[in-house]
């Protein structure tokens, strides 16, 4: 069992505390990646878990022990680095079997063990040449297989894919999530990707400023944000933010944009109407809510044309997304391949309204439904 | 200090699963531009082990032995194998070692006395010739005979000479041009004396296993495949050891 727990964790560079009393419930066998900007503590949090710094305050388990105190290599943890932190003198079987040599592990075990990971890997061919020789990808496999070898409980890996280019870094996203359903171990991933969280994660951890902001499923964190921060950071583009003002017409709360009234989803109306009337509020609308035409499977009663000044046209292939300004804010709107608008041209696009998010200005917190 | 850093760290080119593996020379020349500082050690190693003179054969077995590893490709832990190997055969090495070492002897003799011979009459420059061409077969034999305990391992010495004599028949000529080229190391050593003081300590004896191994190997596994072969077929009566 290798179930992680954090409680009431902080970590203090003298009089800085870089990680904030975080509470963080890890399951046996679970792929959780922690996400967030630089500096929110992300790698800082790895690393004490992985035994790298120590615990300020709060305790640190791992099964059901206390490891706040417990060397790193008494944690049955492997680490996987961002610049791989291969040995250069060392060919790759050498560097791959160098953790179970110190450990003392039979020759024998420790061949086949190698050759396992190298196997699974596809890095057999690799065994016998040096770090020198291989291509980032391939360093990184190695880097993966060092850790493999030691059939930790955990495998901690702190921005693994960084290095790598766009086309290599998806392989390896989809090799790694392979990786974990075969291993069958926890995986604790750091990332400043969201793209890398979203595809691989069964649970992310959304990090700012040292604070966990939410911890849920992908689709969760996507579907219902808690705050404006999780919102911004999870999808891309990010959703978009939009001032409004909540009214009531007709008897049900709508969100007023620029004196243009926008419907708001029954349920959400319910739970604004009394408490935040004439109160100003943060409309979020995600780039895909924005439509060239209303979509024939969203009630029309839920949308609202937007008339919009394109500022920049950026074709992606399946999609294209516009760069443009709306009532004095800048938005990015995702519309179809076929949308020949370019800078200058002003077009009304379709708001989808049920999928509307709405935060509180002050706290930035969720108005959620 | 980046060039150091950069020779150590810089990200390499890759190295394709489906790359066609060298051959031949190339393959000769890759093993050297990989494991040329493994050479360095290994030269020393075998300085090392051999300096109670009777050890000098196992240690050149452990040479050959590792030579042939690097060949192959295969992971080598330097000091360990190399002990490893030095231990596993040191008594039958030994053995070889000194009928080699005999038989060698006894051919430098014949030939140096033919020699003198012949220069008074040359109706002595056929058992010269003899002479000559039976201690170049015997060394060629020599070279096959520590490669093939190598890749023998585990079977009786006389399929070990057997299968080297074959190598000897099937492929002489690159065992001979191998035995060229350690000579040429040798007379490079003689010629550049003192420049080439450091010659034998740093590659002389690790790249002549090398080269020779690297001849002699495919030799080498033709005896041994024949001999299952033929002995698989009932073909050949199994030799008494």
């Amino acid at each position: 069992m290798a179930g992680i727990s954090l409680r009431k964790v902080r970590k203090s560079f003298g009089a800085v505390t870089v990680v904030h009393d975080i509470d963080l419930e890890i399951a046996d066998k679970e792929f959780i990646i922690l996400v967030g900007p630089s500096g929110c503590g992300k790698s800082t949090t790895l690393r004490m878990i992985a035994g790298l710094e120590e615990v300020t305050s709060g305790d640190l388990i791992i099964g059901d022990t206390i490891v706040n105190d417990v060397p790193s290599k008494d944690r049955d943890i492997a680490m996987v680095f961002q610049n791989y932190a291969l040995y250069p003198h060392m060919t790759v079987y050498k560097n791959m079997a160098f953790g179970l040599e110190l450990r003392r592990s039979p020759r024998e075990v420790i061949d086949k063990k190698v050759h396992e990971a190298a196997e699974i890997l596809d890095i057999e061919h690799l065994l016998n040449r040096r770090p020198k020789a291989l291509s980032g990808g391939q360093r990184q496999r190695v880097a993966l297989g060092r850790a493999m070898v030691r059939s930790p409980a955990v495998f901690l890996l702190d921005e693994p894919l960084s290095n790598l280019d766009a086309k290599l870094r998806s392989a390896m996203r989809s090799q790694i999530t392979k990786l974990h359903r075969r291993l069958d171990a926890t995986f604790i991933y750091v990332t400043h990707d969201q793209v890398e969280a979203m595809t691989m994660a069964d649970r992310i951890v959304v990090m700012n400023d040292g604070c966990i902001q939410q911890v849920d499923t992908p689709q969760m964190l996507y579907d219902n944000p808690v705050n404006m921060f999780v919102a911004g950071f999870i999808g891309a583009p990010q959703m978009n933010f939009l001032d409004v003002t909540i009214r009531k017409a007709n008897g049900a709360a709508v969100a007023e944009f620029a004196g243009q009234p926008l419907p708001l989803p029954a349920k959400l109306g319910e739970r604004i109407a009394g408490e935040y009337e004439g109160r100003t509020c943060v409309l979020g609308l995600r780039p895909e809510n924005f439509h060239e035409r209303t979509p024939a499977d969203v009630d029309p009663a839920l949308t609202a044309p937007m008339p919009v000044d394109v500022e920049l046209a950026e074709p992606m292939g399946p999609e294209v997304h516009l760069n443009a300004m709306l009532g004095g804010h800048a938005i990015v709107a995702k519309v179809s391949p076929r949308c020949r608008a370019t800078h200058g041209d002003r077009l009304t696009l379709t708001a989808d309204l049920t999928a509307a998010h709405l935060f509180d200005k002050q706290t930035e917190q969720a108005l959620v439904a | 200090m980046n060039w150091a850093y950069n020779f150590y760290f810089r990200e390499g080119p890759g190295i394709p699963k489906d790359a066609p593996k060298p051959q031949g020379l190339r393959l000769l020349a890759a093993v050297l531009g990989r494991e040329w500082w493994e050479l360095l050690k290994l030269n020393l190693l075998f300085i090392a082990f051999s300096l109670p003179v009777i050890t000098l054969p196992a240690a050149w077995y452990a040479t050959v032995s590792i030579s042939v590893t690097m060949i192959e490709d295969r992971n080598v832990y330097l000091l360990r194998d190399f002990r490893d190997a030095f231990c596993s055969r040191l008594a039958v090495s030994t053995l070889v070692g000194l009928l080699f070492g005999a038989s060698g002897t006894l051919g430098f003799l014949a030939v140096r006395t033919y020699a003198e011979a012949a220069k008074t009459n040359l109706l002595f420059v056929a058992p010269l010739t003899i002479a000559v061409t039976v201690s170049a077969l015997l060394l060629l034999l020599n070279a096959h005979l520590f490669v093939a305990l190598t890749k023998g391992a585990g079977r009786p010495l006389a399929d070990i000479f057997m299968a080297s004599a074959i190598g000897v028949i099937a492929r002489p000529l690159p065992g001979l041009a191998a035995l060229f080229i350690v000579a040429l190391l040798w007379l490079a050593h003689i010629l550049f004396y003192p420049a080439s003081v450091f010659l034998p300590v740093l590659v002389n004896f690790s790249l002549g296993a090398l080269v020779t191994s690297f001849a002699v190997l495919k030799g080498v596994q033709i005896g041994l495949s024949y001999l299952d072969s033929v002995r698989k077929h009932g073909t050949i009566r199994r030799p008494k050891t």
